[in-house]
């Protein structure tokens, strides 16, 4: 199940014990019961332990999982992409300048990535923030990292689903944002 | 009255610092100017650097058998130099004693480029840095058709310049893994410990994912962060840190004030 | 049951306008009338912004047609014209709650007033006019970055818009601490000596506590935003410099995260102290659980917007994973301890259910749902493939439309109903809290749907690959078109109770 449907039916599960909690509470609002203090005090104990408990579990689940790789293992393939108004330039060689930039864009081949290799994309900007994505050929959102002018950032992805990829920018850059994207191929 | 003349400075202060501290700063190590020609590691990432022999005083090694006890920095000078290899050498010195890691992490190699100088040459260089017989820097020389071979694997250049009797070239720290791949360059005579840290942690094999690119005039750079050290306080985070630190103070003093009316007014507490 | 006679009209009882008040006969009435001003205008501009909602959906549904620039300077002018009308709101509403105990000052708040009149003409001039189309948190470089599309004066507007409202705000905050600090020392505004145990419970109001704790924050978030606009005027104004972008996304998320937290902490300072007495119960006392729950609040606000910049993969890991655990422990132990305060509150009161105690009510359900998927989004993992989609919007929409905004709308109405002393129909106030909140969940779930199945936030159109975001926007315009018939609704029961006082009062 993709990342997204476990934290969509995740925040589901809540927001429903949330409203149900909400409604039972506001149709009992109807009757005259009196609460103690104290019993209150001490559900709400309860509930913020339960919670905190919670919390920690999800820490230790999630936190080791962080897409920041911490070993500096020897990618199979490095692939360039550099952003710029409203284009990624998506290749398997830098391009640092404006010039070299265009090239890619105008007449770059198609980069083609192997399966299952580790690839490296090294994802930097010419002008303002933009968001490179990962959209895999079910059009499913697998990843992002920003591209920001003078940083260079290092997203590194193991592909399994050969297919046309897709990239978005997944950050606000002007109003060619909702334009601007790339492709690559993975067989 | 002086309280509030003293937060009124402050504030201005506060306002006016980037505008000042930026002026300052703007020579300094943040900016390196981007000359055109400028090794651009990304065009080297990953490449195996090729073997080479390494001639020193003492022996005769090789690059592959040096990477064998480990990674390398590495970089190319000439003893001649009059401009910018000394420099780098002092500046590079100085960054590793504050980082430390220096032979049981690396080794530092620096090769001379120029067929001319010989080992007693690159000796004598380390001496004038105060590294001689340091038995982590390696100060050394190689054949003309490796200096060739070298010069051409990392995108480096030599232009002579038959005016000033010297050779113009690029100052570039290259940093290696144990498998003798180009992981890092740093470009410019002035090594910051922050990024030297960032190579010799790529180099130990941890990953980085992401530094800055060599910029123009950056005001102020944010988070330098250091292997083992954590956080360091530039700049960048000071003002980062610059909003909340005012505010405590600020709130301190409003409570502070209000403490006097507190005692004065009726019902008060 | 007992056949009791169901009135089906009330008479307002006095909730917010109770004897307790500092202020004298001559300047409560200027306050009061003041407070209301404020709230009218937030509540005027309200549904023109939900109108420009409902055009940027029309765009992305593929219904209606516009230029990007049209789309996008109806999204800027919309996303701070929202942050900028809740937060002034929230501030007069506890303005005015305040002077229950301390005494804010009138003239500021006037002053205040016009100042942030003439920046939301500045911004509308500088986003419809002028197309300085940067979205609302202007991220840098992008305002340095105008293409053709906009001219120098544009961004010059747009930062005298900042500018002015940003230090008028920034005063407004620093006197209402002033306010506070004129009566209770720092350490019974925060509660410590509930919190460090020397006393069971403290007299110090909860309000006080979670303004104070909402004030000192907002205040180092208008700092941060000090500074980027300083850092900004730098690189503008001189040649050759540049900023470092990290930096300066870290300022701007420092400032947007607490401005938009802040805004939300207000409307609960109101539901904690006027909720009891919708209840029907004596008002709340600050104990052990409130007074550290908050403090945590104060403490980590500071750290839980490190969630922003999770995708810039530049910020030291550590931070990153700090602020996944401070973004988590910000929201639960406040949420739950108001969450518990307000159903303890509604359990068996009998309390009659009128509008604004349904919109508190449902404001803080909105808060606590609104605020899980906020929780759900900072987890690192999930947020490698929630960021910048329509998940973002649709969790901030949800702690403010169902949340903040319901708790005002209810505040504004009680006020208003207080002031003029109308009946209240109380079955019309169903279903109008009905309306709203169907239209509310509609609209919201449609954006929640969209963000789970990757589509991006801030697309003016959608590429083929997320064609599905123009279905879920078709689905949301049914239901903005419910909350624009509720709030045109309110609205008309808002003025007419205005329009009622006011010809009261002026014979
Ligand atoms: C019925 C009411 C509302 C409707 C129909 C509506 C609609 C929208 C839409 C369609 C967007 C653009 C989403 C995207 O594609 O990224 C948006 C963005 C936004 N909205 Fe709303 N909204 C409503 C209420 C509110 C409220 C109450 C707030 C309170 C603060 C708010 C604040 C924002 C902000 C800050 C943005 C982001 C702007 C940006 O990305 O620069 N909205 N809204
Ligand atoms: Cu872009
Ligand atoms: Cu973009």
């Amino acid at each position: 199940m993709p990342v997204q449907q476990i934290a969509f039916l995740v925040w589901l599960l809540f927001a429903i014990i949330i409203a149900a909690v909400f409604g039972i509470i506001g149709w009992r609002s109807r009757q005259k019961v009196d609460v103690s203090p104290a019993r209150v005090n001490r559900f709400r104990i309860l509930l913020l332990v339960i919670l905190l408990v919670l919390s920690v579990i999800f820490w230790a689940y999630t936190l080791p999982k962080v897409p920041y790789p911490t070993e500096a293992r020897q990618p199979d393939m490095v692939v360039f992409v550099t952003g710029k108004q409203f284009n990624f330039g998506i290749a398997t060689h830098p391009m640092p300048t404006e010039k070299e930039w265009e090239e890619v864009v105008n007449f770059g081949e198609p980069v083609v990535l192997p399966r299952n290799k580790l690839i490296e994309f090294r994802v930097t900007s010419l002008d303002v923030n933009h968001g490179f994505s990962l959209y895999d050929p079910d059009h499913l959102l697998i990843g992002q990292v920003q591209a920001m002018p003078g940083y260079m950032n290092r997203l590194r992805y193991r592909f399994t689903k050969p297919g046309e990829y897709t990239v978005l920018c997944l950050e606000y850059c002007g109003n060619g944002h909702h334009r601007m994207r790339g492709a690559f191929t993975v067989q | 009255m002086r309280a509030r003349f003293f937060c009124t400075l402050t504030l201005i202060g506060c306002l006016t610092m980037p505008l000042a501290a930026g002026k300052g700063t703007s020579a300094g190590l943040a900016g390196q100017p981007l000359k055109p020609g400028i090794p651009r590691e990304d065009f080297y990432i990953f490449r195996k650097i090729p073997d080479a022999p390494v001639f020193t005083l003492e022996r005769q090694t090789s690059i592959y058998r040096l990477l064998e006890k480990g990674p390398l920095l590495f970089t190319l000078v000439y003893t001649r130099c009059n401009g910018v290899c000394y420099p780098m050498i002092r500046s590079l010195r100085s960054a590793v004693e504050r980082l430390g890691g220096l032979g049981t992490d690396y080794r530092i190699l620096v090769l001379s480029f120029d067929p001319r100088d010989e080992p007693e040459d690159m000796a004598a260089m380390a001496r004038v840095e105060g590294l001689s017989g340091h038995p982590h820097w390696i100060f050394g020389t190689t054949g003309p058709e490796n200096i060739r071979q070298l010069v051409a694997s990392v995108g480096y250049w030599r232009q002579p310049d038959s005016l000033k009797q010297q050779v113009n070239h690029p100052a570039v720290l290259i940093g290696l893994n144990r498998n003798g791949q180009i992981v890092r360059f740093l470009v410019g005579a002035s090594i910051a410990p922050a990024r030297l840290a960032e190579v010799i942690k790529e180099m130990r094999g941890e990953f980085v994912p992401s530094y800055p690119l060599p910029r123009k005039n950056v005001i102020f750079s944010c988070f330098q962060y250091q292997a083992d050290k954590g956080l360091k306080l530039n700049w960048g985070f000071a003002l980062l840190l610059m909003p909340g630190v005012v505010t405590l103070g600020g709130s301190l003093w409003i409570f502070h004030r209000g403490a006097h009316q507190r005692r004065s007014a009726p019902g008060g507490f | 049951m007992e056949a009791t006679t169901i009135q089906s009209t009330r008479q307002p009882e006095p909730i917010i306008l109770i004897q307790e008040t500092t202020l004298t006969g001559e300047e409560q009435a200027q306050f009061k009338k003041l407070t209301l001003v404020w709230l009218t205008t937030a509540l005027a501009l309200f549904p023109i912004l939900v109108i420009l909602g409902l055009l940027m959906r029309g765009s992305q549904a593929a219904i209606l047609k516009m230029s990007p620039e049209l789309f996008y300077a109806f999204m800027t002018l919309h996303g701070l014209g929202m942050v900028g009308i809740w937060y002034i709101a929230g501030m007069a509403g506890a303005g005015l709650l305040l002077s229950r105990y301390v005494r804010p000052s009138l003239a500021l708040s006037r002053g205040v007033f016009w100042a942030t009149l003439v920046a939301v003409v500045l911004l509308i001039v500088a986003t419809l006019i002028g197309k300085f189309i940067t979205g609302w948190y202007f991220l840098y470089p992008l305002p340095l970055y105008p293409a053709d599309v906009w001219k120098p004066w544009a961004t010059l507007a747009f930062f005298a818009f900042l500018t002015i409202a940003g230090v008028a705000w920034t005063l407004w905050t620093v006197d209402y601490l002033r306010a506070i600090a004129s009566r209770y020392s720092l350490k019974r505004a925060l509660a410590w000596d509930v919190l460090f145990k020397k006393v069971k419970e403290s007299d110090v109001p909860p309000m006080i506590l979670i303004l104070t704790v909402s004030l000192i924050s907002a205040l180092a978030g208008f700092l941060a935003a000090v500074v980027l606009i300083a850092l900004f005027a730098a690189e503008a104004l001189s040649s050759g410099f540049t900023n470092d972008a990290l930096l300066m996304k870290n300022l701007v998320f420092y400032f947007g995260h607490v401005l938009v937290n802040i805004t939300m902490y207000l409307g609960v300072a109101m539901v904690y102290e006027l909720f009891p007495a919708f209840a029907e119960k004596g008002k709340l006392t600050t104990k052990w659980m409130v007074a550290a729950a908050w403090n945590a609040s104060l403490l980590l606000v500071n750290l839980a917007y490190f969630h922003h910049l999770y995708m810039d993969f530049v910020q030291p890991g550590l931070l990153q994973k700090l602020g996944q655990i401070a973004s988590y422990l910000v929201s639960v132990p406040a949420g739950v301890v108001t969450i518990i305060s307000v159903l303890s509150l509604a359990f068996g009161s009998r309390m009659t259910w009128r509008l604004p105690s349904l919109l508190f009510f449902l404001g803080v359900m909105g808060w606590a749902i609104g605020g899980m998927a906020a929780v759900v989004d900072s987890t690192i993992v999930v947020n490698f493939r929630f960021h910048n989609t329509l998940w973002v919007p649709a969790h901030f929409h949800t702690y403010y439309l169902a949340g903040v905004v319901f708790m005002i709308l209810g505040f504004a109405f009680q006020y208003a109903a207080e002031l003029s002393g109308k009946a209240e129909n109380l079955r019309l106030g169903r279903w109008l809290t009905a309306l709203l909140t169907v239209g509310a969940y509609g609209f919201l779930s449609m954006f929640f749907y969209a963000g789970a199945h990757s589509v991006p936030r801030r697309y003016a159109v959608y590429p083929s690959e997320v064609h599905q975001g123009a279905g879920y926007a078709q689905v949301a315009i049914v239901f903005i078109l419910l909350i624009l018939t509720g709030v045109i609704i309110y609205l008309w029961e808002y003025g007419r109770r205005c329009v009622h006082a006011f010809s009261a009062h002026s014979h």
